[in-house]
């Protein structure tokens, strides 16, 4: 074998792979940047599946937790469309009017790479065009959409020497502070676009797309992380506890994450064979004020829980509700999330 | 040539070497054997044939007419004395290439003085044994007498070659001529081990066997000389400031001229011989020496990465040990130590090499149309030879510390074991004392702090005159541990628990033997480990290969036109891979979103590798000045089952000869690399693919400018067919096949200014482009190693009182990469997966520019040496853009620049 007399391409890259990843680790990723942890646009923090790992034939449903941040009284606005033909006016309040729509259909894609997705789409929609109830099992709006799991999802797929047989679904999404229409390509090479009430098209700022992929096996589960609440400076902060503090303090802020929803991967052995735990991770929002950090390791596969992933939020000087999210992920597209509104007084 | 030659050949060797005009006479009388070691006067006898000098007594000149006087009661036998010399015709190639020489030859004279039989005992090659065996065919003799009886004899004669002495093989006395007045009896010159330049103001003492000693001084050309010294055993030393000193042994006969060139070595020189377009059948000439390598700014003293500042390669990114040769892929390079390959060059990527610079005595770096003797790759060979251990009888050592790492070497004979030699070396790291602090300020955990290690250890003996034994060891280790709480905005797969250890080790055994001038073998066989063991989080690499290889060539000169090479490259081992990683993107293909949450691929294996070589290879000289290399290699891949032939052909045509000389040189040959092992190891490949290939086409010219200068201008083009290239599957996975093509096209020019006792620099420029596509009907693209334009211009001046300074400029187009024009969340990570252009590689980084400079500063002593440098990089600070950095959802982009400037420092103690 070629390692037997040169460097494996593969260990270089991994090792490449971990040097990049210890020095974003270390110095963070462009100081310069707004970090990712700042609720100040329009933004999807998460997509959670109740059954992450579904077995085919099994309903899925998906919740979205996102935040406008350009919407600074009421960050969820309901998200129904509005009548055909009736204007879509914001209700009461500052907030904006956004859109929401799931569009699910895509199985199995090519090297199960998401970009592979968007031919079989086009096939499935440019067959279901005269049938509206059929385009209906694939089309969603609102912050939660059902995705059944065919039956032969698994079955269907060609069998790859050395791996346990599975399925892949996508189900992609778009919150839009306008209308998701089709458009000529823009630059990102996308065939639609979210234009505002001039028909502008909007950015990053007011407009995410994305997807979310979920696994189906015969035989292996997946469940979301448990999460118990949130602590702010060391103090359990419960669902309508919306504790105050003064301006520009600094408070500890840590998801409180059961150890025992850990759960063992069966398709990451370690080198004696055994299944090695789940990595999980936890990731911090606030819509004000500064996170030290963004995201924090919770559970490492060999090294096991790691309790210091609390993280430091700097308030605002300015008086008034800071919300704070904390999403928990882990390695098998669990997800589990906790907010709570801090005030600044 | 190989390795160092077993015997002293030629004066250009970087060893201490003397060559007088003189006579050995030893008898070895033919018919009858009792009384044949008997002599006049107190010589001793050497065997017949052996080539050893004789001591004691007339060994030198025989002047004819003093006949020594008989002893009584004991034959008298009187030695064959020249009566007609015929003077060796210079070979004109070694005349242009200021060669020298000496060539031992055994005469075998009839009774009536006639020459009968010339064997070469002791050759120099280059056309001097022909020569001098010519010649000495013609030689009439005064017949050997015993009792005044003519009888057959058998002499050593050696015939010296010296571009200064008035005539080859000739005293400064015609035979037959009396002496008269006082004469010059011990004299000679002084010179530069490199041949071209006379020390002046050299000490050279001799001392006779009461301990008198008389002192000269040289000359402006070198030369000095000592008149009217009694006849005896002589010990002579010569001295420089600046170089090693120099003792032996000469016998002065009292009315007898003796002329000596000797040749002394620069403090610590070795000789590295970068051998950039030519084939390796061809010794001369791209020669970088040891003090060049030392001390070009920007490298560190480091003998491997001055490679980098050679025409034809490319710059590497920042702390990325690779070699990027021709516009070749990393894999595409392979490097030998010792004919030997070894897994890993550098330490951590590239912080320094895993053989010292010390301990090296060649490194053969070949950036295409290489000998059929190499394989397996498709760009260029780096062939680094361990040097032989001192062998002056004395212990040597060295110490060194700078900023990043400790070293030290030993060497010297070995104890109670006569003849044998040894070397032993160690280096660590110690950047971990301070480095442990910074990553733990920075909320890591350190585990283990990056740590390094490499050892050498070797002993080294000569069985014969003719050949060369050694067995040693040598690996490296390299180990970090970290665990990272934070997680990476691009990637949350990129924390946890990282771990990376790399090292191997080879025992290994060689063995060279000249058994005659037409025949040699050489032969190294190794043994050992290779472990590679990287991980992050849950994903991780270990690997561990037992590679035993052996590399055999025997070699074998028909005639003066035709040498034939045949040999072996063999691998056998046993691997050990567990892998749970997900697919590797390559270079090229859209990102597939972040890895953290997709299900790794697992694998696991134990196999076996089978991947033996046999080449075949001649030298043809059909005239003077053509000379052809045809070669065949083949090769066999057991986990490919496949067999790859190799047909190769280099050339070289001196189209104008003498000075300045202008030498036209090309080749042709297929280069073939198998797949790598997650090409073809399920889950990660595809079983049934074959093997790279590359066709290398290259044309060039080398022109003398001065005797100082010259300059090398060469043309390649690669064409590349049946690369390996991917596609995505409906089995969620790739499937690999060999349907990439491409081409490498560009030029190389390196104007040198070669080494002298003040200066060396070059200038080193190429002009490239590497194109690829994945499959015939996709459109061309740059590839990651694309540099237009690469220029290097670098010196290093000797200022006097040990200080030297050198500096080094490079410019360097920059890097193509592929844009990023938007992104697509990835909610199941909670990061965005970057959206690149349609077109890849249609954009390129600002170009590169960066200075680097260094002093040195060394104090000698009687015994022992001690320097120190200041190595500083990028002096001006140039923020050369090497990438782009983003913000979370690519909406941002900020430049993100190479080094700072980056001051090293060092000291170093050798005795």
């Amino acid at each position: 074998m070629m390692c037997a007399t040169s460097p494996s391409l593969f260990a270089r890259l991994l090792g490449g792979v971990a040097a990049v990843g210890l020095a974003l680790g270390l110095t963070g990723c462009g100081e310069e940047f707004d970090p990712q942890s700042k609720l100040s646009t329009l933004r999807v923090m998460a997509v959670r599946a109740d059954n992450p790992y579904p077995h085919p034939g099994e309903t899925v449903q998906l919740d979205m937790l996102w935040y406008d941040g350009k919407s600074p009284v009421d960050a969820q606005p309901p998200l129904r469309p509005p009548p055909l033909g009736e204007p879509r006016l914001p209700p009461a309040g500052e907030s904006r009017a956004l859109r929401l729509f799931w569009l699910s259909g895509c199985y199995n894609p090519l090297g199960d790479l998401y970009y592979e997705c968007f031919a079989q789409l086009a096939d499935t929609f440019a067959a279901a065009q005269d049938d509206p109830a059929a385009l209906a099992q694939y089309v969603g709006f609102g912050p939660s959409f059902q995705v059944k799991v065919p039956d032969d999802l698994i079955s269907r797929r060609p069998p790859q020497e050395g791996r346990t047989p599975y399925g892949l679904s996508f189900v992609f999404f778009a919150l839009c502070a306008g209308e998701v229409l089709p458009a000529e390509p823009g630059a990102d090479g996308l065939p639609f676009a979210c234009l505002d009430s001039s028909g502008n098209r909007l950015g990053a700022d007011d407009f995410v797309f994305g997807y979310f992929a979920f696994y189906s096996y015969d035989q292996i589960t997946n469940t979301n992380p448990k999460v118990d609440g949130l602590l702010i400076d060391g103090v359990p902060v419960g669902e309508g506890d919306e504790p105050s503090f003064s301006p520009g303090s600094t408070v500890d802020v840590k998801v409180v994450v059961d150890p025992a929803s850990v759960e063992y991967n069966p398709l990451a052995l370690d080198a004696s064979g055994n299944a090695q735990q789940e990595m999980m991770w936890a990731a911090y929002y606030a819509s004000g004020g500064k996170l030290d950090k963004g995201s924090r390791l919770v559970n490492d596969a060999t090294q096991g829980f790691n309790d210091d992933h609390g993280v430091k939020l700097d308030l605002p000087s300015e008086a008034g509700a800071v919300e704070v999210f904390a999403v928990v992920h882990d390695s098998r597209g669990g997800v589990q999330w906790v907010r709570r509104t801090v005030w600044v007084k | 040539m190989r390795f160092a030659p077993l015997s002293p050949r030629t004066v250009r060797r970087p060893l201490a070497l003397r060559c007088w005009v003189s006579v050995l006479v030893a008898i070895g009388l033919a018919s009858s054997a009792t009384d044949a070691s008997a002599q006049a006067g107190d010589s001793q006898q050497p065997p017949a044939g052996s080539g050893a000098v004789p001591s004691g007594g007339s060994g030198a000149a025989v002047v004819p007419g003093q006949q020594p006087a008989p002893s009584p009661g004991k034959p008298n036998v009187q030695p064959p004395q020249l009566k007609q010399f015929v003077p060796a015709a210079y070979p004109p190639a070694a005349k242009d290439q200021a060669l020298e020489g000496n060539v031992v030859l055994q005469l075998d004279i009839d009774a009536s003085g006639r020459v009968t039989a010339v064997t070469v005992v002791n050759p120099a090659g280059h056309g001097f044994d022909e020569a001098a065996a010519d010649a000495a065919r013609q030689f009439v003799f005064e017949p050997a007498l015993r009792d005044g009886k003519p009888i057959p004899a058998r002499i050593l004669y050696r015939y010296s070659f010296s571009l200064e002495a008035s005539k080859p093989g000739q005293t400064s006395q015609e035979p037959g001529q009396p002496v008269t007045g006082p004469i010059k009896n011990l004299t000679g010159v002084v010179r530069t081990s490199t041949g071209e330049v006379p020390i002046v103001g050299a000490t050279v003492t001799v001392r006779d066997t009461t301990g008198a000693e008389r002192v000269a001084t040289t000359s402006e050309d070198g030369s000095w000389s000592f008149v009217d010294l009694p006849p005896g055993k002589y010990t002579v030393r010569v001295q420089s400031p600046g170089y090693q000193p120099l003792q032996v042994e000469e016998q002065v006969a009292g009315d007898e001229v003796t002329e000596v060139v000797y040749r002394i070595v620069a403090e610590g020189a070795l000789e590295v011989v970068i051998r950039g377009k030519r084939p390796p059948r061809e010794v001369t000439k791209r020669t970088l020496e040891k003090r060049e390598i030392e001390r070009v700014p920007g490298t560190a003293g480091d003998a491997l990465r001055s490679i980098e500042n050679m025409p034809g390669v490319a710059r590497p990114p920042p702390f990325a040990g690779i070699l990027i040769v021709r516009g070749s892929a990393p894999e595409d390079t392979e490097v030998l130590i010792d004919g030997t390959s070894v897994p890993l060059v550098y330490h951590f990527g590239g912080l320094s090499s895993v053989v010292p610079t010390e301990l090296l005595s060649k490194i053969d770096f070949y950036p295409g149309n290489f000998s059929a003797g190499y394989g397996r790759v498709m760009g260029g060979i780096v062939d680094v030879g361990l040097r032989s251990p001192k062998n002056d009888g004395r212990y040597h050592g060295m110490g060194q510390v700078d900023l990043i790492d400790v070293r030290a070497l030993l060497e010297g004979p070995v104890p109670y074991a006569r003849g044998w030699t040894f070397a032993a070396g160690v280096r660590r790291s110690w950047f971990d004392t301070w480095l442990k602090p910074v990553l733990e300020a920075a909320g890591s955990s350190v585990t283990a702090a990056p740590v390094y290690y490499d050892w050498q250890v070797y002993t080294e003996t000569q069985p014969t005159a003719r050949s060369r034994f050694r067995i040693g060891v040598y690996g490296s280790d390299d180990r970090l541990e970290l665990l990272s709480k934070d997680t990476a905005e691009v990637d949350p797969v990129l924390t946890g628990n990282l771990r990376f250890r790399t090292g191997f080790y080879r025992v290994f055994a060689t063995y060279e033997n000249d058994f005659t001038d037409d025949l040699s073998l050489y032969s190294t066989t190794a043994y050992g480990t290779n472990r590679i063991d990287v991980g992050l989080g849950q994903l991780y690499f270990n690997l561990k290969v037992h590679p035993l290889t052996n590399r055999t060539e025997l070699s074998y000169r028909f005639n003066k036109g035709a040498t034939a090479h045949l040999g072996v490259d063999m691998l056998w081992g046993t691997t050990d891979v567990r892998v749970v990683a997900p697919p590797i993107p390559q270079d090229g293909e859209p990102s597939p979103g972040p890895f953290a949450t997709r299900p790794p691929l697992t694998a696991e294996s134990t196999d076996d590798v089978y991947r033996p070589a046999a080449y075949l290879e001649f030298e043809l000289t059909p005239y003077r000045r053509f000379k052809l290399v045809p070669g065949l290699r083949v090769d066999y891949a057991k986990d490919i089952e496949r067999w790859d032939v190799s047909p190769r052909v280099n050339g070289r045509y001196v189209l104008v000869e003498g000075f300045p000389q202008t030498t036209m040189k090309g080749g042709l040959g297929i280069y073939q690399r198998p797949p790598e092992f997650q090409e073809t190891f399920p889950p990660f490949g595809t079983k049934g693919l074959r093997s790279n290939r590359s066709i290398h086409y290259s044309l060039g010219v080398e022109q003398d400018i001065t005797r100082k200068i010259d300059i090398s201008v060469e043309g390649f083009y690669k064409k590349l067919d049946l690369l390996v290239a991917r596609g995505p599957d409906a089995s969620g996975g790739y499937t690999y096949n060999n349907l990439g093509s491409g081409y490498v096209v560009g030029s190389e020019m390196l104007l040198r200014y070669k080494p002298d006792d003040r200066f060396f620099g070059w200038i080193a420029y190429t002009l490239s482009r590497s194109m690829r596509r994945e499959a015939p009907d996709q459109e061309l693209h740059f590839t990651t190693y694309d540099q237009t334009h690469v220029l290097t211009a670098l010196g290093s001046y000797r200022l006097g009182r040990g200080w030297e300074f050198g500096a080094r400029y490079r410019v360097v187009s920059g890097n193509p990469y592929t844009p990023v024009v938007g992104s697509v969340y990835d909610a199941n990570a909670g990061a965005y997966a970057p959206i690149d252009a349609a077109k890849q590689f249609s954009a390129r980084f600002p170009l590169f520019t960066q200075l680097d400079v260094r002093v040195d500063k060394t104090w000698k002593y009687e015994d022992w040496k001690l320097s120190t440098y200041l190595d500083i990089q990028n002096v001006y600070y140039a923020q050369n853009v090497q990438d782009y950095q983003y913000n979370y959802n690519y909406t941002q982009k900020s430049p993100v620049s190479g080094l700072p400037i980056i001051p090293s420092i060092g000291v170093r103690g050798e005795f």
